[in-house]
């Protein structure tokens, strides 16, 4: 290799090692947006309007849940005779139907059970059962689009539909919070996942102008929407929601997060369950990128998904796992290359890494600081002990050597800190390999202490490794073109709302 | 408000202390919405009634008329009356999430001016 090839091969790992960083920039300059959102926001075009609203909820087996939130739907601070709920019942194998049905016969005229025989194709083809029947009917103004497990605070629904008086404005969608009790280290991690990417990337997208999923648990649509999108929620893809979505801004109309119009949701209290939920999600942002891929980076007026903005919003995201396994791999490479220019591209990116987990993670608490009450721990732990020693390694080297030292030493091992060159490495595989660990702490939740074990992989690999590991392997999946079954969550009915 | 838009400045009402308080948008009515129908606050509940025999599933025989054991009207008054207030106290948050950023983006100077001084 040429002297000029080597120089030439040093800067592209060093610029491969920085690449790593994109993702947590972006996601600082997403979250910088959050400060200017006060200066977009939409309510001087709303106005206190109340459409007549179908309130539809697929359900299957979901008894444990459905009579509860049909219940709490009737509380909600709007018009009674404006409201309709109509759950269809995807051929439920338990008491679902019967519940729906006590429910009808309790509230005359505002809930109706609506039947499939043969179910089990999905979410969206349940959806599409419900939407047929509640647009052969001209009642409906607006659809409410829910999950069975959803708890709604009585004014959100009329907080979202405020948006729907500005004709421009298509969909509505509200900041959902987890709200399983008593919770697990698992949900208080969500907790504050949600409060990262719910209530602070959909502020910045309602800045940019781009929506990038109306979440699925709560979707207001006009009716005229759902008619613009073809009265159908796509059945192709693992993300329906995300698809109406794009579909909805693609058609011309804005979609609106309220991040005031509050609903609680039931989510995954175990990684297998976050794990099932996580990779269908993560197969289906795929899918939706493969979809709209004449779309990405190229801005037309009035449709702001091809902005260069939301472009890097959504690649940052999907392509973590990629960047991060490149990151780690050229600090290797450039190691027994370059010792110290490896050092130095190392300290580069970990001190970045901190700069953006400062930021975020402060922000985010005090987005929510009702959540964040709750969740800072996990807010704290989110991105892996090892990955915060790390950081605070990059930031006071001279302090964090001296407490390993006398740390190692009082555990009887003082020699592990003078070997620098095995510290080094495995601070360079942690990127990636914080991914394994994560990973491991699935595996092994269901093994011999696994209770005590998983747990504790979580908080030192990290929620954020294990969020990444889940899109490396919808990555794997979909290149292996596995099959595109509806994997359901399944619901127990752990949700309440505080008071 | 669509980018690049200027923002308006909230008025003034007198009655309210001096508080601000959002315009109400000019000539909405839920005709122009798409929203034939609906029910605007101060206006009535809509009155439409449920035409069993047009939807498909035997399942809505169910059917019959809405049960309002609240008066609209009631719901109504009391959301007119409290629009305003929630359309500005959701300004209020917004912008304090303003100085929030300013307050996170401080940590992050402290950091650096922490890791120059001391730790250099």
């Amino acid at each position: 290799m040429t002297f000029s090839a080597l120089i030439g091969l040093k800067w592209l790992l060093v610029a491969l090692v920085m690449a790593g960083a994109v993702p947590l920039v972006v996601a600082s300059y997403q979250f910088l947006l959050i400060g200017v959102h006060f200066r977009r926001l939409h309510y001087d075009k709303c106005a206190p309007v109340f459409p007549r609203t179908a309130i539809l909820i697929p359900a299957w087996n979901e008894a444990a849940v459905i009579g509860a939130s049909i219940d709490r739907l009737m509380l909600l601070d709007y018009p009674r005779e404006s409201l309709r709920i109509f759950v269809v019942d995807d051929a439920s194998t338990d008491e679902t139907p019967q519940v729906i049905e006590g429910r009808a016969a309790a509230y005359p005229g505002s809930v109706f059970h609506l039947r499939r025989e043969v179910g089990g194709e999905g979410k969206s083809h349940t959806l599409n059962h419900g939407l047929e029947v509640i647009l052969a009917d001209d009642w409906m103004q607006a659809v409410l689009i829910m999950d069975s497990d959803v708890i709604y605070e009585p004014a959100s629904l009329r907080l979202m539909t405020r948006h729907l008086a500005d004709p421009q404005v298509g969909s509505v969608t509200a900041y959902i919070k987890e709200g399983s009790r008593p919770g697990n280290f698992l949900t208080r991690f969500i907790g504050y996942e949600y409060i990262t990417a719910q209530a602070a990337a959909r502020r910045s997208q309602n800045v940019i102008g781009a929506v990038a999923c109306l979440a699925g648990g709560a979707q207001l649509h006009s009716r005229r929407n759902i008619e613009l999108i073809g009265g159908r929620i796509d059945t192709a893809s693992l993300a329906e929601d995300t698809v109406t979505t794009f579909k909805t801004q693609l058609a011309g109309q804005r979609v609106i997060f309220e991040p005031h119009a509050t609903v609680w949701a039931e989510e995954p209290g175990s990684i297998a369950g976050l794990w099932k939920q996580r990779l269908r999600w993560g197969r289906g942002n795929i899918q939706v990128t493969r979809r709209f891929r004449r779309l990405w980076f190229r801005p037309t007026r009035g449709n702001r998904l091809g902005s260069v903005s939301f472009g890097l919003f959504w690649f940052s995201l999907l392509l973590q796992p990629a960047l991060m396994i490149c990151a780690s791999a050229s600090l290797v490479t450039l190691f027994f290359i370059d010792h110290t220019l490896a050092w130095r591209a190392f300290h580069a990116l970990w001190i970045t890494n901190l700069l953006v987990y400062v930021f975020i993670t402060s922000y985010s608490l005090m987005i929510d600081p009702r959540t964040g009450r709750h969740v800072w721990r996990e807010g704290v732990m989110f991105p892996g002990a090892i990955s915060v020693i790390i950081m605070l390694a990059a930031i006071m080297p001279v302090p964090l050597r001296y407490i390993a030292y006398h740390l190692l030493a009082f555990l009887g091992a003082p020699a592990l800190l003078h070997d620098g060159a095995a510290v080094e490495l495995f601070s360079y595989l942690w990127l990636a390999g914080s991914m394994g660990v994560a990973y491991l702490a699935k595996v092994t939740e269901t093994r011999f202490a696994g209770r005590f074990l998983s747990p504790l992989l979580t908080y030192v690999g990290g929620y954020g490794p294990l969020l990444c590991a889940v899109t490396f392997a919808a990555f794997v999946k979909e290149i292996r073109g596995a099959d595109s079954t509806w994997d359901k969550t399944e619901k127990s009915g752990k949700v309440v709302m505080p008071a | 408000m669509t980018a690049g838009e200027p923002r308006r400045e909230p008025r003034r009402d007198p009655r309210a202390g001096g508080l601000p308080c959002r315009d109400r948008p000019p000539d909405v009515s839920p005709a122009d919405l798409g929203l034939a129908g609906a029910s605007p606050a101060g206006a009535g509940a809509g009155t439409a009634s449920l035409a069993g025999a047009s939807l498909a599933s035997p399942r809505l025989a169910n059917a019959s008329p809405a049960g309002a054991s609240v008066p609209a009207e009631v719901y109504e008054r009391a959301i007119v009356t409290s629009f305003e207030q929630e359309v500005n106290a959701a300004i209020g948050y917004e912008e304090g999430l303003a100085l929030k950023a300013v307050i996170a983006l401080a940590l992050v100077v402290m950091v650096i001016l922490a890791r120059v001084l001391f730790f250099g």
